[in-house]
């Protein structure tokens, strides 16, 4: 017994004499120190001047939208030769991080605009780039610099080159509602208009390549029946084409054609169809033609929305009572059915980030929208917003770092405001994107070309 | 008579031995191969967390952050608590009068085997959607809960590490460590993401100040080694420990891995 008795105290010696480490767990990111000096310029003329003070405004404005990765300083000490000589102990004392410098110079109605990145801690160059720039390149040159020079400093592609396209009621009259499409670059400026339906676009999605723009149009078709003719309204798929900026139709099957969303090497599209009685959704080619049923549940099933590597798609369904967010394999039919939400009174449109690790989507809480993000397995629901209007149609940036999305607030009675906003994934509001511009709805976000 | 009993004692000798033998046999390759395949002879400790959604969160990430950046004061260390990390604190008891905890009954054990086993992360599956059926709650307890959401229990076990009795005020102390220390562990991009790792032994004296501090395991990048030193300095000192924590920290340190 004292030998059984010694090998027990044995065990107890070998597992405390182990060394125990404590993990301390993954480190959060510091804030990247940044100093964007002024231009080093060679005799400009007024209005070479000012583009070179918006060249560089257009880049400090940029970053500031990375504000949760880097702080960025402006600097501006008149007199000195930051380009051709940087001064880099002195700001590594600063503790600052990077160090951009340009050189700008006169050319007719262009700007020669060359910028040096530097490492401070390692005093090496990282990037060198010129560009030339001119009033009407202006705000789509200055976002391609800024693009540059945040690629050089991360690794990794930046949202400054992505545009949001949307849809808007402004040109709607007292009674008939217009929505039409939108498009414009990430920061709220350039606004372009697509559409002159005279109608309403609804859900728009964008191509894989960016070529081509996907939404559902409330279409009027002209019906012959006998001697009769008469109009009827449809809810129709449509494409617009970027390049060649012509429309066709995918899908108008009567009924309901819509919340249609490209699959990731874009020759299918995923949309939800009312065909079978109730709402089901669908796979069909990029042209139309036949379809196959994803889900069959006699419930309504709408919202889909699908990860890059097509493994995966969340939608919304009514199956459990009220509308909560599901996730399945789009390759089969009714495959690996998940439900995700549990609670919210109403949730309504998950989207999935790049990765495909999480889904943002909004839910009805009090008297109003708000957007959470949960993990795509379910595992934990995080809140975005609160006291800030009714928010809805959140959607992830190409990078996963921001989301757009639309709020509402009620002005009075018979008068409220929707507009586009931003924000990055943990929730801090980075600005308005569009103002007095009627009510917007269903931002969607170019993607990221390498 | 005699001979039998003396071969009952003989035999019985024999089988105590042979079982012995094998016991440590046993224990000894279960050592090995673990050395083997894992190439590693610590364990890690991590906090088990369990967390059970009642209902859509009540604070946002920006709140609980808010929450988080507010100053820890030293306190004695609670024992068998969930993690430090992430908590937000429950002002009511409204969620563990109907936690469905999973019960681990007879605790505690010995953790012989969940040492054996290395640190346990169990999962405890989230329950929201039974509770109000399970406990017949009202519908407007149902939808204070559902406002009330973001919320960790204090609940459930400790499941696998350093369960034992003895050790369990070691454990909880050193297990609050990482929770004051994540605050200030902070790296700038160029060196996220690139799967580096370094780990520290810290020694600490009974009033919970560094009495010292080395690199037991370098991560190979000079800016990484001295940003986790920097994370523990910032953080001390570290709550008072009890005598016996403060003399076995002072004696034997600890070693804290960054990030694991």
């Amino acid at each position: 017994m004292k030998f059984l008795l010694l090998i027990s105290l044995l065990f107890q010696f070998s597992a405390f004499a182990q060394d125990a480490v404590i993990a301390v767990g993954e480190a959060e990111q510091d804030k990247d120190k940044l100093v964007i000096d002024d231009p080093e310029t060679r005799s400009l003329s007024g209005t070479q001047k000012n583009l070179s003070t918006e060249l560089i405004d257009i880049l400090r404005n940029d970053f500031a939208f990375y504000k949760h990765k880097f702080n960025t300083i402006e600097y501006a000490d008149k007199g000195k030769n930051s380009y051709s000589s940087p001064a880099l102990d002195k700001w590594t004392a600063g503790g600052i991080s990077y160090f951009i410098a340009s050189s700008i110079q006169g050319s007719g109605s262009n700007i020669e605009a060359t910028f040096k990145v530097w490492s401070v801690s390692t005093k090496k160059n990282v990037l060198t780039q010129s560009i030339s720039v001119n009033q009407s390149n202006l705000r789509q040159n200055g976002h391609r610099i800024a693009d540059a020079i945040y690629r050089s400093l991360t690794g990794k592609p930046s949202i400054f080159n992505a545009k949001i396209v949307f849809v808007s009621d402004r040109t709607s009259k007292t009674k008939d509602v217009e929505k039409e499409l939108y498009i414009m670059d990430f920061d709220g400026r350039r606004v372009e208009k697509l559409t002159n339906f005279h109608s309403v676009v609804i859900s728009p999605s964008i191509a894989p390549d960016n070529s081509k723009i996907m939404f559902s149009l409330i279409a009027s078709h002209r019906v012959t029946t006998g001697r009769k003719t008469h109009t009827l309204k449809n809810i129709d798929l449509k494409t617009y084409d970027l390049s060649s900026k012509t429309f066709s139709t995918i899908s108008d099957k009567p009924g309901i054609n819509s919340g249609a969303v490209y699959s990731a090497n874009g020759d299918l599209v995923y949309m939800t169809l009312t065909t079978s009685g109730n709402a089901d959704i669908y796979e069909m080619g990029v042209n139309g033609g036949k379809t196959r049923k994803v889900t069959t549940h006699y419930a309504d099933d709408v919202d889909p929305s699908i990860t890059k590597d097509g493994s995966m798609m969340t939608f919304l369904s009514t199956r459990p009572g009220r509308a909560h967010i599901y996730t399945m394999d789009p390759r089969g039919t009714e495959k690996d059915i998940k439900r995700i939400s549990f609670v919210g009174q109403f949730n309504a449109t998950p989207r999935f980030s790049p990765d495909g690790k999480e889904i943002v989507f909004s839910s009805w809480v009090d008297n109003g929208f708000d957007l959470y993000r949960i993990d795509s397995q379910g595992a934990s629901v995080m809140r975005l917003t609160k006291d800030f209007g009714s928010n809805e149609e959140p959607v992830f940036s190409p990078d996963g770092e921001f989301i757009v999305f639309t709020s509402k607030r009620v002005i009075s009675r018979t008068k409220a405001v929707q507009d586009i906003y931003i924000m990055n994934r943990e929730g801090e509001i980075l600005g308005q994107l569009t103002q007095d511009f009627g009510r917007c709805f269903s931002p969607q976000w170019t993607n990221i070309l390498k | 008579m005699t001979s039998s009993s003396d071969d009952f004692n003989k035999s019985f000798g024999i089988s105590l031995t042979a079982h012995a033998v094998f016991i440590i046999l046993a224990f000894l390759s279960g050592k090995i191969i673990s050395k083997v395949f894992t190439n590693n002879d610590v364990e890690i400790i991590n906090s088990s967390i369990r967390v059970d959604v009642v209902g859509m969160p009540k604070f946002t990430v920006q709140e609980l952050k808010a929450l988080q950046r507010e100053p820890i004061a030293p306190k004695e260390p609670e024992v068998a608590k969930g993690p430090k990390e992430e908590v937000v604190k429950a002002t009511e008891d409204v969620i563990k009068k109907d936690d469905i905890v999973i019960q681990e009954k007879g605790k505690p054990k010995t953790s012989f085997l969940s040492i054996i086993n290395d640190a346990s992360t169990k999962k405890v599956a989230p329950k929201a959607q039974t509770k109000g059926a399970a406990t017949g709650k009202s519908n407007s307890n149902i939808n204070s809960l559902i406002l009330e959401g973001n919320r960790l229990s204090s609940g459930s076990a400790l499941t696998g590490d350093f369960s034992d009795q003895q050790n369990s005020e070691f454990a909880g102390y050193v297990q609050a460590l990482p929770g004051i220390i994540r605050q200030n562990w902070k790296l700038p991009s160029y060196l996220m993401d690139k799967n580096l790792r370094c780990r520290i032994k810290i020694y600490i004296t009974v009033t919970g100040q560094i009495s010292s501090l080395e690199v037991v395991e370098s991560s190979g990048t000079a800016e990484f080694d001295s940003r986790a030193q920097d994370a523990i300095r910032a953080s001390a000192p570290f709550p008072k420990p009890s005598d016996e924590v403060g003399a076995r920290l002072t004696k034997s340190g600890i070693i804290l891995g960054f990030p694991l």
